[in-house]
């Protein structure tokens, strides 16, 4: 039986100033009224979400869109910078040995040997990629898969006290070997400042979330919601399975779309950037590099400009780091070349001989070569990387 | 792993700003003496082992 709903008139009488009449005429399935007699003032919602408001009475009427639904991809709504597992800076397939080994950007992984991290091609509607923890093929160690997404405390403080949903897609392979096919997803907080995970639990540890879905072959969404304590300084996002038997082809997990929101209760994944370029410069806070994925390895990249010091001494400053990063960074040089170009000839040395002023910002690079021209301009390229980690 | 504190060419000295890692593969991480570079506190950690 097809169900009838009358307009409702909401009259002149209610809060002061409020002078004119006003019906809510329903809703649509998307946009204005196309058919029907409508008064000034009469509004419908549309099933998207978007208000509509005849400001002209008629048949339709003229309508004034008024308010749009909510534009769910929205920068910092998601506090797990790279939950879409877009950025890979360090490379796109990892060979684990040990623990707090770095993969897709801000997303520490371990826990031993004979197990892959990469990057595979989700096929979900809305991912490019998400992150395959794997153990790999006839390999029979037990040890504990795990992927940390670990908060610094600025960006932990915002949580605390705070009513909090956590989701994230997962999916398993034909051989995933937990049982019962679960996958163990929690949420630590703790009250120390940027700790790592890795070196024990957190100060005052807690765990408002931890649960074990259900895997299967299909990609699933899941969440959960808890409300963090208002002594909260830290915040980590931790997935980890444990193996059994000997892995077969296809004992693995995928992950993406991750994402921990102040919300009730979960809305639609959006990057904690906002856009690549916003998730690229959240990443880089904690880690970059000079000559990094995505330009050939053995091409050069170039540092800086300096000057010689002297015939054998020159300083490099760079360019400032991409961003500001999280505090002062380790720096790492690859083994390989590294070009100067002074008064018209190369110089290849082969590491930094020194750094100094290292600031979250900037540093100066010292070079140590022969036959230089002292006080000159040189130039300085890195044929294989150079790494800033500041990294919890 | 091996740290060493580099000369500060500038003063002659041994640096007070950085600590030089000597890593497993031969290469070298330049560690600024931040509290909260968590290289540096791993090389803290260590002297207090030693």
């Amino acid at each position: 039986m097809a169900q009838s709903i009358s307009q409702e008139a909401i009259g002149a009488t209610g809060l002061p100033g409020a002078t004119a009449a006003s019906r809510h005429a329903g809703a649509t399935v998307s946009g204005a009224p196309t058919t029907g007699t409508f008064a000034v003032g009469d509004f419908i919602v549309d099933q998207s979400g978007a208000m509509y408001v005849c400001t002209v009475a008629g048949t339709p009427g003229t309508w004034q869109l008024s308010g749009v639904s909510v534009n769910e991809n929205i920068a910092g709504k998601n506090f797990v910078i790279n939950g879409g597992m877009d950025i890979w800076q360090r490379g796109t397939s990892f060979a684990l040995t040990g623990y707090n080994v770095y993969t897709a950007d801000r997303w520490s992984c371990g826990n031993g040997s004979g197990i892959t991290i990469s990057q595979v091609s989700s096929g979900l509607t809305g991912f490019q990629y998400a992150m395959r923890a794997q153990r790999n093929s006839g390999v029979g160690a037990v040890t504990s898969i795990n992927l940390f997404n670990m908060f610094e405390t600025k960006n932990s403080i915002p949580l605390a006290g705070q009513t909090i949903s956590l989701s994230f897609w997962a999916r398993a392979g034909a051989n995933f070997s937990a049982s019962g096919n679960a996958l163990a997803a929690q949420l630590e907080t703790g009250t120390g400042t940027d700790q790592n995970a890795w070196n024990g639990y957190y100060t005052g540890s807690a765990f408002p979330i931890n649960v074990t879905p259900t895997l299967t072959t299909s990609w699933q969404r899941f969440s959960y919601t808890a409300t963090l304590a208002s002594t909260t300084t830290q915040v980590g996002v931790f997935f980890y399975y444990v193996p059994t038997g000997t892995a077969g082809a296809n004992d693995y997990f995928d992950i993406t779309g991750v994402q921990l929101e102040i919300a009730p209760q979960a809305t639609p994944f959006s990057r904690a950037g906002g856009s690549i370029g916003g998730e690229l410069a959240l990443c880089q806070r904690y880690y970059w590099q000079i000559n990094a994925n995505g330009v050939t390895a053995g091409t050069n990249e170039v540092i800086g400009t300096g000057f010689n010091y002297t015939s054998t001494t020159v300083y490099i400053i760079p360019n400032r780091w991409p961003v500001t990063m999280r505090t002062a960074p380790s720096i790492t040089a690859a083994s390989g070349n590294i070009s100067l170009f002074n008064n018209g000839s190369n110089y290849n040395v082969t590491s930094i001989s020194a750094l100094y002023n290292i600031s979250p910002n900037t540093a100066i690079f010292q070079f140590s070569s022969t036959g230089l021209s002292v006080g000159q301009g040189t130039i300085c390229w890195a044929f294989n990387p150079i790494y800033f980690n500041a990294e919890l | 792993m091996t740290y060493t504190i580099p000369t500060d060419v500038l003063t002659g000295l041994p640096s007070t700003e950085t600590i030089c890692r000597t890593n497993e593969d031969g290469t070298q991480t330049y560690i600024p003496t931040d509290p909260a570079n968590s290289d540096y506190q791993a090389y803290l950690a260590s002297q207090e082992n030693n």
